[in-house]
């Protein structure tokens, strides 16, 4: 097997592991344990993580897994989250790869439009059809995204040292 | 945008739009039954659920034994002065039960034994609550190979509404609590008859509270009175407890009142429920 080959597998492992440990933080530990009153959504910020460090190919094949995880811990069918995030993943890695620089700052920009793509795909259906109060939607997006971002940087590094290994 | 539109970008999109092509369609015809991405990782994930399931309540109990000790020895005191007061009580309706049945016999009653109930019910467990912050939604550990089906309502063993099932899996469904706001159920006051409907409601939703709307005279409405489903509209059988209501407010476009029901379940820890599978006739 090439050297390429198998830093390819190595890093579909890592990859495969951290985003297995981040549906199990997500999906069946935090959902029980709200932060500033909200589920913090980590998947997408992974999906912003793995396109800033390989780009849009790989961004996109994360996305597509995140998407569909988060579309299992939100006990819907695999369509929005898998679509949404397969999307964030191919634009980031794309605008990584032509305009922005690698590094911390390009990756929390980058991580903020990920959950506010996340928040406006599911907050618009509550807001046409469901007929929410603008407010109370908007409020529940602020507390999603807050907790959320506390763990953006942890992703982060987490996405840094796998990048270094492989 | 030609670099954008490049075929290794344009493979990711398609795998991508080809899932979700063909989750849309199975979800479409399957009337009810998960879509293929469910069926295809529930054998995988329940195993994951119901294993994460038990070592956070596991980790819980253990938070609130640690943190909570004072509070627990305070509450132990209270529960056994409780139990001695309720072991009491047991021993006088023993006394009563006797003479009521004494009685029945010399009148010729039959006796109405627990198996009565008017429902079929199959007993479950809770393994995973949904992580979206806009909908209340759980998974349960058993499917249609249990003989659970789509709109089967979903109880406390004291008889409260928890939800409804939205999804059936093979071995594992998917059940919307009664704050969710996509849930809307006939309701009627135990106390004054009075109908109407009780739906989740956006603004109530972090609370964890219920609407009572559609009421025809909402001075027939109290601070306490129990709601009941109503039967009617068919998403729930008759009789269950939804909750009490806790104040009456003003609808926001100034034409009527709502009541804010609380829920008579807690959803933050109910565990084992059973599902509705039938309601026996008569």
């Amino acid at each position: 097997m090439s050297e390429s080959r198998k830093r390819l597998m190595a890093r579909i492992l890592l990859f495969a592991v951290f985003l297995l440990l981040s549906y199990i933080l997500q999906g069946l530990v935090l959902n029980r344990r709200s932060i500033f009153g909200a589920n913090p959504l980590i998947l997408p910020l992974v999906t912003a993580a793995a396109a800033i460090f390989y780009g849009r190919v790989t961004g996109g094949a994360v996305g597509i897994a995140c998407g569909f995880l988060m579309d299992l811990a939100y006990n819907q069918p695999t369509i929005m989250f898998t679509l949404t995030l397969t999307f964030v993943g191919i634009t980031v890695g794309y605008l990584v790869e032509t305009v922005l620089v690698k590094g911390l700052f390009s990756y929390c920009v980058s991580a903020l439009a990920a959950l506010f793509i996340c928040f406006s795909v599911e907050a618009v259906s509550y807001l046409i059809w469901g007929g929410a109060p603008a407010a109370a939607v908007l409020d529940v997006g602020i507390r999603q995204t807050a907790a959320s971002a506390l763990f953006a940087v942890p992703v982060y590094y987490v996405a840094l040292g796998i990048s270094k290994l492989v | 945008m030609k670099d954008l539109i490049s075929k290794k970008g344009i493979i990711i999109a398609a795998i991508a739009i080809v899932i979700a092509l063909v989750a849309a369609v199975t979800m479409a015809l399957s009337g009810g039954n998960a879509d293929f991405g469910r069926v295809l990782s529930e054998p995988v994930f329940k195993p994951l659920k119901s294993a994460m399931s038990g070592l956070v309540s596991s980790l819980e109990d253990i938070y609130g034994y640690i943190y909570r000790y004072d509070s627990v020895v305070a509450e132990n005191a209270a529960l056994k002065e409780r139990i001695a007061e309720l072991e009491k009580d047991s021993r006088e309706y023993t006394e009563i039960i006797e003479e009521n049945e004494r009685l029945r016999s010399l009148i010729g009653f039959s006796r109405r034994g627990s198996d009565e109930l008017p429902y079929e019910l199959k007993d479950v467990t809770v393994i995973s609550w949904t992580a979206s912050n806009f909908s209340s939604s759980f998974t349960i550990n058993r499917g249609e190979t249990y003989g659970i089906e789509v709109g089967d309502a979903v109880i406390t063993a004291e008889g409260y509404l928890v939800g409804t099932v939205t999804e059936v899996g093979v071995s594992s469904s998917t059940v919307v609590s009664i704050i969710d706001t996509t849930m809307s159920v006939g309701a009627i006051l135990s106390d004054t008859d009075e109908t109407g409907i009780v739906e989740g409601d956006f603004s109530l939703f972090k609370e964890s509270r219920l609407k009572l709307g559609y009421i025809a005279n909402t001075s027939n409405v109290f601070i306490g009175d129990s709601v009941l489903s109503s039967g009617r509209g068919g998403s729930s059988p008759a009789g269950l407890i939804i909750g009490t209501v806790e104040s009456i407010k003003e609808d926001s476009t100034g034409h009527g009142s709502y009541a804010v029901v609380k829920p008579a379940a807690d959803l933050s820890s109910v565990s084992d429920l059973y599902v509705i599978t039938d309601v026996k006739a008569g």
